[in-house]
């Protein structure tokens, strides 16, 4: 951007009230994908809806790009900028009290199907409820808000802090997913300021087809400002089963076919709200973390010499989890144990951890989502992702949905150039050998057309998405970049000064 | 002309050896840019600008020096965004460490609020002869020694007073020789006793807390006490966790919060809460206490013994606790009462007292309280813990 072009635009900004920075931006050249297109400019910090209003008008009017951005803890890219585009910062969107600042408790407004306001202390459990939220807030403290009355969000990635419109721009997947959806699929209606030719204009949708084609759009489309977000109630340590299973042996292939199978046995017999899964090694833990010492779950932490060890959790109803006692006894190698809700919490944590987890290393992303349709091919899977990691540090993590299992890998490197340069390679390898249409392993679905693998994604979803910039964005101010087929990403860690 | 900025590289400086003991800090932990750390920092939720994440990322990119003069300052090394980091990243260390190593080259010292009264009672501390009388505050009826098994270490607290004309500190400590005296123990007050030095330490001015733990830890382990006791969270982790790093692990000695001290001595028989105090409350856990020595059960099993007491958590309690707003007074700022009305609401919510267990949080949430509100507030008082626990002894 021209410096004097970024000097109008701040002024202008500051003009309307909005705040903004143009100085030092560093730190605001990744999201957690570690990918960047270089340093923003500029980056803006609306509040409102009405700021956003401003903020497009601006856009259009002097021909400006913009890139939202909710917690930018989204691993596709899309929450990075070029500097010839303005950031913008939707954390405080729907968030702040009258003088701006973030609260970091509020009221939620519940509403039903239709819109209208709902007293949650009258509720039933199979209601159909939603919270009405601006898209600067998260599931954490949307939880927090709602747990008084026993309510919780329906769908939440295992970042609680990323926001609302974050969610929605990713479709993001997680906690409830295997229920609910993913993230689009629980969003009944939603306000978006998209632009046209003259300047803003705000739609407020409420059809839900057209929702479900918007999630995942990664902000080409525009600025979301609202969203009614389904909410589900809390299940009583009466009547939820949380469960461990484990497996531990030297032969990776054997390991991958049998839990694989597992999944594909509990995907056809269980309702479950979260199945997660990692793999444990020395550092996924502090030697002194206490779940170590812990006499439930800390055997799960001590894996023979030369095995791989793979703890897969799930939670859901009782009811509909019945059957996983019986399927667990038919895999007489692995382990099944009933757990607390607050140890799964327990090793959850661990789980949100473990894809970045690494004691004086840097995780080197890139190697996110793989998706195996089919569980039963997970052992081949599994056999050549360990074949290529051989020797890295790192260890795999994912989710079981019912269409599939996703997978997660990071590469942990040296905090030196050369180490980062070669985890970088790593996943290059990596994806070259896993991500084959025999092995039924698809790179991403919904969860990030971003930048960092747009050019891998669907075709037809490419298409899509450009039908859908089309017809909200008419000045083709949001995240044009997205969409250059020559545009081309590089790994931030490269440029670390270490 | 299309100005554009580039990631370059920032070579390190010719001639430095070995690995930036700040930046090692950060990189012991890996940051996976999940920007939790931001959004549960209480400062960002005020002034947007100051982002850890963006700190951490700028330090990656361009060497820890990078790190203006501001967001060194503006941090209160509260440890919000460590206890919600996937990774414990230790940004309060990191910005300590960084402190620790700007601190001689900048242009004045920690923006220590009150006119530096802090800084320079630590460095009055910190001078060898010093000859001081703490126990003027203490009054009739209350019984201390020369020597014994149980030190009381006062910590700044009989100062506080000439500062803070709108909170009684040393009622606090008399509160606490008044247990201790019920519970059959007479406690050292010390006129050796100096500054633990937290103030010193955060705030980068390691080589005054260095002395002030060595002196401190010499006439405590000369004097043959097993028992170590302060009522305020500061101290303690300081006398906890850091003096052993400098001083070497105590011989002998246990170092106890006073709730530790009161939930033993209820435990033991040796204490009874008889009267009833009729009040509702709320607890704030000083992060010193909670996040930083994880804490948080003894001071609530105070409470809950004090017959009378109606006790109701907060939303945002133990590791997701808000901080008062200042952190080793080196900051204290318009951002700093928004927070503050934010807490003070909370707690208003659910009763009419907010209970804290270090003499700093009810100094500054005081302050506040006795300044100019940013907004109206409901009638709340701060009380302290040691206090309440007094009052329910009759």
């Amino acid at each position: 951007m021209k410096v004097d072009e970024l000097r109008t635009i701040a002024r202008l900004l500051r003009d309307a009230g909005i705040q903004c920075d143009g100085g030092e931006l560093r730190g605001y050249a990744t999201d957690a994908s570690f990918l960047t297109l270089g340093v923003p400019s500029l980056i803006a910090f609306p509040k409102d809806e009405a700021e956003c209003v401003k903020l497009v008008d601006l856009a259009v009017q002097r021909h400006v790009a913009i890139v939202p951005r909710g917690t930018g803890s989204g691993t596709a890219g899309a929450a990075v900028a070029p500097p010839d585009a303005v950031l913008v910062d939707m954390e405080r969107v729907g968030a702040c009290d009258a003088r701006g600042h973030r609260r970091g408790l509020f009221v939620p407004q519940v509403v039903n199907a239709n819109g209208e306001p709902v007293d949650l202390a009258a509720a039933g459990p199979e209601d159909e409820l939603y919270v009405r939220v601006g898209a600067g807030r998260t599931s954490d403290e949307t939880n927090r808000a709602l747990s008084k009355s026993g309510w919780t969000v329906a769908v939440t990635p295992s970042s609680g802090y990323s926001t609302f419109g974050g969610n929605f721009a990713t479709n993001a997947r997680g906690s409830g997913t295997p229920e609910y959806g993913p993230f689009g699929e629980a969003v009944n209606r939603l306000r978006m300021v998209v632009s046209s030719e003259e300047g803003a204009r705000v739609l407020e949708l409420s059809n839900r087809e057209e929702i479900r084609r918007l999630a995942g759009h990664h902000g080409l489309c525009g600025l979301v400002t609202e969203l009614d977000v389904r909410i589900a109630p809390v299940l009583g340590a009466d009547e939820m089963h949380c469960a461990v299973l484990s497996m531990d042996t030297a032969d990776a292939a054997h390991l991958g076919v049998t839990m694989g199978n597992l999944m594909k046995r509990v995907a056809g017999s269980c309702r479950y709200y979260a199945g997660e899964f990692l793999f444990i090694d020395a550092g996924i833990v502090r030697p002194d973390d206490p779940i170590r010492a812990d006499s439930v779950l800390g055997g799960y932490f001590r894996v023979p010499a030369g095995h791989r060890k793979m703890v897969l959790l799930y939670r859901g109803r009782k009811d509909r989890m019945a059957a996983l006692p019986t399927i667990a006894r038919e895999f007489p190698e692995v382990e099944y144990r009933e757990i607390t809700f607050p140890q799964f919490r327990a090793m959850m944590r661990v789980r949100t951890a473990a894809t970045g987890k690494a004691l004086r290393r840097v995780n080197v992303p890139g190697c996110e989502d793989f998706i195996i349709k089919d569980p039963a091919r997970f052992g081949d899977v599994l056999t050549r992702m360990f074949a290529t990691m051989a020797g890295a540090d790192g260890r795999p993590v994912g989710h079981h949905y019912p269409d599939g299992v996703e997978v997660h890998y990071r590469p942990q490197a040296p905090v030196t150039k050369g180490g980062i340069e070669d985890a970088w390679n790593l996943n290059l390898r990596l994806r070259e050998a896993v991500l084959r249409p025999e092995l039924t392993v698809e790179d991403r679905r919904e969860h990030g057309l971003g930048l960092a693998l747009f050019k891998d994604g669907p075709a037809s979803r490419h298409e899509e998405l450009r039908r859908l910039k089309a017809r909200y964005d008419h000045a083709n101010v949001f995240c044009p970049h997205l969409l250059d087929p020559k545009l081309q990403g590089r790994f931030i860690g490269t440029q670390f000064a270490l | 002309m299309t100005e554009t900025v580039s990631l370059v590289a920032v070579a390190a400086p010719s001639g430095r050896t070995g690995v930036d003991p700040a930046l090692h800090v950060l990189t012991a932990e890996g940051c996976i840019q999940c920007n939790k750390c931001t959004f549960s920092c209480p400062v960002h939720r005020v002034d947007v600008l100051f982002s850890p994440r963006k700190v951490i990322l700028q330090a990656y990119l361009g060497g820890a020096d990078d790190v203006n003069e501001r967001d060194l300052w503006a941090c209160l090394t509260c440890g919000e965004c460590q206890a919600v980091c996937p990774t414990q990243v230790p940004y309060p260390g990191f910005i300590r460490a960084q402190r620790e190593k700007l601190r001689p080259g900048l242009d004045r010292a920690a923006p220590c609020k009150h006119g530096g009264f802090k800084d320079i009672l630590a460095k009055i501390m910190a001078k060898p002869g010093l000859n001081q009388d703490r126990r003027a505050w203490i009054g009739d009826g209350l019984r201390v020694a020369d020597k014994g098994d149980v030190i009381y270490f006062t910590g700044c607290m009989p100062y506080l007073d000439g500062i803070f004309s709108y909170c009684d500190s040393a009622g606090i400590g008399r509160a606490a020789i008044k247990i201790m005296n019920a519970a059959g123990i007479v406690p050292v007050v010390a006129n050796a006793e100096r500054c633990c030095g937290h103030d010193a330490l955060w705030n980068g001015d390691r080589t005054t807390f260095e002395t002030l733990a060595r002196a401190n830890a010499r006439w405590i382990q000369e004097s043959g006490a097993k028992r170590l006791v302060t009522t305020c969270a500061e101290c303690y982790y300081m006398l906890k966790h850091e003096y052993p790093k400098v001083a070497g692990d105590w011989d002998g000695v246990e170092v106890l919060h006073m709730s530790e001290l009161i939930e033993g001595l209820l435990k033991e028989g040796r204490l009874k809460f008889a009267r009833p105090v009729d009040l509702q409350v709320t607890y704030q856990d000083p992060c010193r206490l909670g996040r930083h020595s994880k804490e948080y059960d003894a001071p609530r099993e105070v409470l809950k013994a004090i017959p009378g007491l109606t006790f109701v958590e907060m939303d945002r309690v133990r590791e997701n606790s808000m901080c008062c707003g200042v952190g080793a007074y080196s900051n204290c700022d318009a951002a700093t009462k928004f927070m503050q009305q934010e807490r003070l609401e909370e707690a208003a919510s659910k009763a009419d007292h907010m209970v804290t267990a270090c003499p700093h949080c009810r100094i500054h949430f005081s302050c506040y309280l006795d300044g100019r509100p940013v907004d109206p507030l409901p009638d709340l008082k701060i009380v302290d813990l040691t206090e309440l626990a007094a009052q329910a002894l009759g």
